[in-house]
């Protein structure tokens, strides 16, 4: 029978047992599958939250386990960091194999950035747990509660990342499909020779201008991989107007190179405004086109790696 | 890089001897051979000036 007094007698097991919890749970409240569509299959979520129990466990009784001086149980945590690593390599490897078959396809920046965020979640998951059994084994488990639900919080604000409306303002420009050249606003996009394809393009295009806010915005909207990225997430949130074997109907990012503006060309199956531009705006800032060229030309000295 | 699989013309003057080339009739006839050329291909049919088109492996 548990009563408080066995509670009170078994701090160890209830430091685990909370740790472990929140650490699930953790893993749990950052498990997305939204319009990007991963992992979107029972068995994807199945894989990951299993391994969140894992982290959640392992993060869990290292505390007890340091506690009774048993300090090589730190290498169980370098034993579950290699295993995060293979679900990085594993979600890179699925997601390329799968990318081949997309009409607009993700890219590789793409892909190791949703990869990475595998696993970094699973480092939250490790973290949270840690923290709540050392507070509860520590202080007693109200305390492993309260701070559980902090990590959470903390947890949850990490989740959110930049997306394009902080680089770049969106605004619909006119686009023009004559004389075999497409244009957005004043940006050239590509030549298209067919007049049947033309006459799509004009009736089914919609053409983004992306300004950048400021210099650094500038070189990170030139990022190839962010250019594809966008393309990916607005086919797939507005629906695209394309089938293999149809090269002139492709979506297309091109910069303007005199302004540093990004001209958008997507051929969406929904017209909706508002839905576009909320689509544009919600495009994640991958973390590997980041550029701060105005940050690394204040730094003194040769530039430092590592 | 992409490859020029192959030229489309009404004018028989716009290409050299020894290149794949189809001549076409008419402008309507040149827009007929290079879309069906794209879709068969699965290549892009590009237009160079009026009457020349240019069929475009980009894979």
């Amino acid at each position: 029978m548990i009563t408080a007094k066995w509670l009170a007698g078994h701090h160890e097991l209830i430091g685990v047992t909370l740790g472990t919890l929140f650490g699930f749970l953790a893993r749990v409240v950052m498990l997305r599958s939204d319009y990007r569509q991963y992992p979107a299959y029972p068995h994807g979520k199945i894989i990951h939250l299993a391994l969140g129990l894992i982290a959640g466990a392992l993060g869990a009784v290292a505390v007890p386990a340091l506690m009774s001086k048993d300090y090589t149980a730190i290498t169980f945590l370098s034993l579950a960091a290699q295993q995060f690593r293979e679900v990085r390599n594993m979600e890179r490897g699925t997601l390329t194999a799968i990318d081949h078959q997309e009409l607009v396809p993700r890219g590789a920046t793409y892909i190791e950035g949703i990869a990475v965020v595998f696993e970094g979640r699973n480092y939250l998951s490790i973290a949270t747990a840690l923290l709540v059994s050392f507070a509860a084994t520590i202080f007693g488990w109200i305390w492993g509660v309260l701070l559980g639900i902090v990590c959470i919080g903390v947890v949850l604000r990490f989740m959110k990342g930049k997306t394009i409306k902080d680089v770049a303002e969106v605004s619909f420009a006119p686009v023009k499909a004559e004389n075999a050249s497409v244009t957005v606003g004043t940006v050239y996009m590509m030549n298209v020779g067919l007049e049947s394809d033309l006459e799509i393009i004009r009736k089914q295009a919609i053409g983004f201008i992306l300004t950048p806010v400021s210099d650094d915005a500038k070189v990170t909207l030139s990022n190839l991989g962010l250019r594809q990225a966008i393309l990916h997430d607005l086919s797939t949130r507005l629906g695209v107007y394309r089938d293999d074997g149809e090269p002139s109907l492709l979506p297309i990012a091109k910069l303007d190179l005199d302004t540093g503006a990004l001209g958008v060309l997507i051929l969406p199956r929904e017209h909706g405004m508002e839905k576009a531009l909320k689509a544009m705006r919600d495009v994640p800032l991958l973390e590997s086109a980041v550029r701060r060229p105005t940050k690394a030309n204040k730094t003194k000295g040769e530039p430092a790696h590592g | 890089m992409a490859k020029i699989v192959m030229l489309v013309t009404t004018d028989p003057t716009n290409i050299s001897e020894g290149s794949a080339a189809l001549i076409a009739k008419s402008e309507e006839e040149l827009q007929n051979l290079a879309n069906m050329l794209e879709k068969i291909l699965d290549c892009a049919a590009h237009k160079l000036k009026d009457g020349l088109f240019m069929i475009v492996d980009r894979h």
